[in-house]
């Protein structure tokens, strides 16, 4: 009985999610393939709702993501390699298809090539800066002896009132 | 009601334009009055604002649907925890918490400063008002929330609301906003310090020990807003990433790199008198990337999720960014003499090269992520050209230069200040090294063969070392001086130096996170079908289908999967997925089964029914060490928490001051 009402509400559940999920023209679960997912992973899920891939978008019904991997499914079970199923979609759709910008077009070098660029340019003011700030101490102008007294003042005061656990603190942290 | 707050707001931005001119002229023209004056309107324009956002709250709560904001985020439906976190959930609400925030900073700011920094408090006021001034006058004149739907010249009352996606309805979701403004916001305030003084040329590092507490806690805040954010993605939307690497994300992401950078590379100003120049731009960059940050979630200039919907602000966000980098640049060049620093570098091999080397590489990872996040809008605008740049861009460019940083955060400690030599860095690293090394080969022998997990495991077991090394010696060196148990000398040696150990703690945190991060790398994920009482098999684990319930609430129909965990034979646990449909929008949202645990979580998500109705489909995922990124929030935040607790001991560092500015450089060797 139990197990009778138990089949009667799962039907009653699948047919709300049929309502619910209307969208589900064909078992997704048969193209999601292992050679779908990979080639889906180097194309850009453009839904606008993530930013994943057409390999990993969760989205079962994506209205980006899932008609391009049943179109990858096809092409696969054509006998496609990878990629020709990605430079298939690259000819339809542009390089805006890819999930991250190809090295044969301008925008796409520039995109990855100048962190690069950044990074040695970053290297080099550092080189600069150790180079610079390495050279001999410029001499020190004259100042006038109460300066000089009240910053000798001020060390002896330091050293005289250092505790002995601060010298060692101090120690510690050179 | 929605007058008074209209009015309040117009009020406000009144009083910060007036504070901004009394500020200015009081200083300049040696009018103490005004400056008292402009202080005091900081006070009263929080008083202001506070009223305007109550007002917006009661509006939300008692659901007054004559006002066109209340209508579009809020329904009758929802809880009231939810009307209330509406203040924040769209623009014009945002836009008003945003001001009544920095109104609240600015006041404390003023207050706990009243006595101190005459000279530059008047320009601090002038720099926060500004800001404050901008904001208040977008909520005032383009963004407010207190407009009434019209129909005619009649106004109307729609009876219900929009409502809140419920997606959003979550409670990480409800405060994930409230604590990223609490962090970006709060940096005005250094800002703010950091140019006042450097624009009145103040000796010695004043701003710096003004406002560090300050830069921790709202970096804390930041920390936190960013990983609420993850966690509400890795448990919300059915696919466990917890980074998407969204423009909105990579915003939110920008200003805490900087202000991480910031944080290290202040140690050096405070202690050594060097890279004053460096962290002016830091705390600049990263006020204005908080700036930037926020205009691209309002201005729709990238396609983002996150995004508030196109609205009037784009023209006047860009203005202020603009103009206020501009500002900054000249306030900085103009003034680079007063930048000049104390002490020279005097070794590459030196605790100040590493921070130094720690903060380019910290910058180079913004840059890139900045360049991934606004090329696409450049390169679109000169040539037309759509480029997508999505995660494989930001993993690849990014992972390297992760590593880098892990690295640099256990060399860091093992480095001497001033110049290490060659010996003292052999005795130093090997320990560490070996362990890292170690633990590299044996998960290569495991049978891990991917070059980048295993150089990061490796990485993280090389820096733990290295922190557990540092607390080992400092704890033994205390126990055998002063007859101490092992722990309570660890406890000493911390208190003793909260902002190193408490620092050191930090680092922990973010390791642990960065083993949770290189877990992903393992991660496994299969869409499967099950009918009632079906079983299948995911990595070790055994999935039994029980039962399948449906049923509704007064706001969404339910459909309830119940699902049997077992390993080796043996019960484990259960799952109880859920997908729900909400009834006013008709909106689908999941609520996904997870088993927690620290070395991986088990995560199944209900993702409907094939179109024959005779089976369920789950997406079902394995996630190794996730937890830890959980766990390194813990940790980050203790050890956050012992930063900001003063020190038993007070260390002084010998060190050199800028005494003034004479023709030749003149300054004093300590």
């Amino acid at each position: 009985m139990r197990a009778r009402l138990r089949r009667s509400s799962f039907k009653l559940v699948l047919a709300f999610c049929a309502v619910v999920a209307a969208l589900v023209a064909q078992d997704p679960t048969s193209y999601l393939t292992p050679g779908v997912m990979r080639v889906g992973d180097h194309l850009a899920c453009r839904c606008g709702g993530c930013r994943n891939t057409v390999g990993n978008c969760p989205m079962l019904r994506c209205s980006s993501a899932d008609p391009l991997r049943r179109r990858i499914y096809q092409m696969k079970m054509s006998g496609m390699s990878d990629q020709d199923v990605i430079n298939t979609i690259v000819r339809e759709e542009g390089t805006v298809a890819l999930a991250a910008p190809p090295t044969g077009t301008l925008g796409g070098l520039i995109t990855w090539v100048m962190p690069g660029i950044a990074l040695l340019i970053g290297l080099f003011v550092y080189s600069a800066y150790v180079r610079r700030n390495r050279k001999a101490p410029e001499p020190l102008t004259e100042i006038d002896r109460a300066t000089i007294e009240r910053f000798r003042n001020q060390i002896d005061r330091e050293l005289g009132e250092s505790p002995e656990t601060e010298r060692k603190g101090s120690d510690a942290q050179t | 009601m929605e007058n008074i707050g209209a009015l309040s707001v117009l009020l406000a931005f009144c009083l910060a334009v007036f504070s901004v001119i009394a500020a200015i002229s009081g200083k300049y023209a040696r009018r103490p009055y005004l400056t008292v004056s402009a202080e005091r309107a900081v006070y009263a324009i929080w008083a202001l604002l506070t009223i305007a956002s109550a007002v917006l709250i009661a509006l939300l709560m008692q659901g007054d649907y004559r006002i066109a904001y209340v209508a579009a985020h809020t329904d009758k439906a929802m809880p009231a925890v939810y009307k209330f976190t509406a203040w924040w959930g769209g623009q014009q609400g945002s836009l008003l918490f945003w001001s009544w925030l920095l109104s609240t900073y600015s006041a404390i700011a003023v207050y706990t400063n009243r006595r101190k920094f005459r000279e530059m408090m008047p320009i601090v006021v002038a720099i926060m008002m500004t800001t404050l001034a901008f904001f208040v006058g977008m909520v005032a004149f383009v963004a407010s929330p207190f407009q009434v739907l019209m129909a005619g010249r009649g106004v109307i009352d729609v009876g219900d609301g929009n409502g809140l996606s419920p997606l959003l309805q979550w409670w990480t979701m409800a405060i994930h906003p409230p604590f990223l403004y609490l962090g970006y916001v709060g940096f005005t305030v250094p800002f703010a310090f950091a140019m006042a003084s450097l624009i009145t040329h103040q000796p010695g590092e004043g701003w710096i020990h003004t406002t560090r507490r300050w830069a921790i806690v709202t970096w804390l805040f930041q920390s936190t807003g960013i990983l609420l954010g993850m966690g509400w993605a890795y448990t919300v939307l059915g696919w466990g990433g917890y980074w998407g690497w969204d423009p909105v994300e990579n915003a939110s992401l920008m200003p805490w790199i900087t202000a991480t950078a910031f944080l290290h590379s202040v140690m050096m100003q405070e202690k050594k008198g060097m890279m004053k120049v460096w962290n002016m731009v830091l705390v600049s960059a990263t006020f204005l990337l908080s700036i930037l940050g926020t205009t691209l979630t309002r201005t729709g200039l990238v396609a983002s999720v996150h995004a508030f919907a196109q609205s009037p602000v784009k023209p006047y966000f860009t203005t202020f960014i603009v103009s206020a980098t501009v500002l900054t640049a000249f306030a900085i060049v103009k003034n680079l003499p007063y930048l000049k620093s104390e002490v020279k570098l005097e070794s590459v091999v030196s605790r100040e090269s590493s921070f130094l080397f720690n903060n380019l590489i910290l910058l180079a990872s913004c840059f890139a992520i900045l360049w991934g996040t606004l090329f696409p809008v450049v390169m679109e605008a000169l040539t037309g050209e759509k480029e997508t740049i999505d995660a494989p861009y930001y993993n690849r460019v990014n992972v390297p230069i992760a590593l880098f940083l892990i690295f640099l955060t256990g060399v860091g400690p093992l480095i001497a200040w001033r110049k290490s030599s060659l010996n003292s860095l052999k005795r130093a690293f090997l320990v560490p090294a070996l362990i890292g090394l170690a633990v590299s080969v044996s998960l290569a022998l495991a049978g891990i063969h991917e070059i980048a997990p295993l150089i990061s495991f490796g990485l993280c077991a090389f820096v733990l070392s290295t922190i557990a090394g540092e607390f080992w010696k400092g704890s033994r060196a205390i126990q055998i001086k002063e007859h101490l148990p092992l722990p309570k000398a660890a406890f000493e040696l911390t208190w003793r130096n909260t902002r190193r150990y408490g620092g050191y703690l930090v680092h922990v945190g973010i390791v642990l996170m960065f083993i949770g991060f290189t877990g992903s790398a393992f991660n496994q994920h299969e869409t499967r079908n099950l009918g009632l009482n079906e079983s299948l098999r995911f990595g070790r684990y055994d999935l039994k289908l029980l039962s399948v319930n449906d049923g509704e609430t007064p706001d969404y129909q339910f459909s309830h999967a119940v699902i049997e965990v077992s390993r080796g034979g043996k019960v484990i646990d259960q799952l109880d997925p859920e997908v729900r449909v909400y009834k006013n929008n008709q909106e689908q949202s999941s609520i996904i089964g997870i088993r927690r645990r620290l070395n991986e979580d088990l995560y199944v998500n209900y993702s409907g029914v094939l179109p024959d109705n005779t089976k369920a489909i789950f997406q079902i995922y394995i996630f190794p060490l996730v937890s830890c990124i959980w766990l390194g929030y813990w940790v980050l935040l203790f050890g956050t928490i012992i930063c900001l607790i003063p020190g038993k001991v007070r260390l002084q560092y010998a060190r050199t001051e800028v005494v003034g500015i004479a023709s030749a450089p003149a300054a004093i060797e300590l």
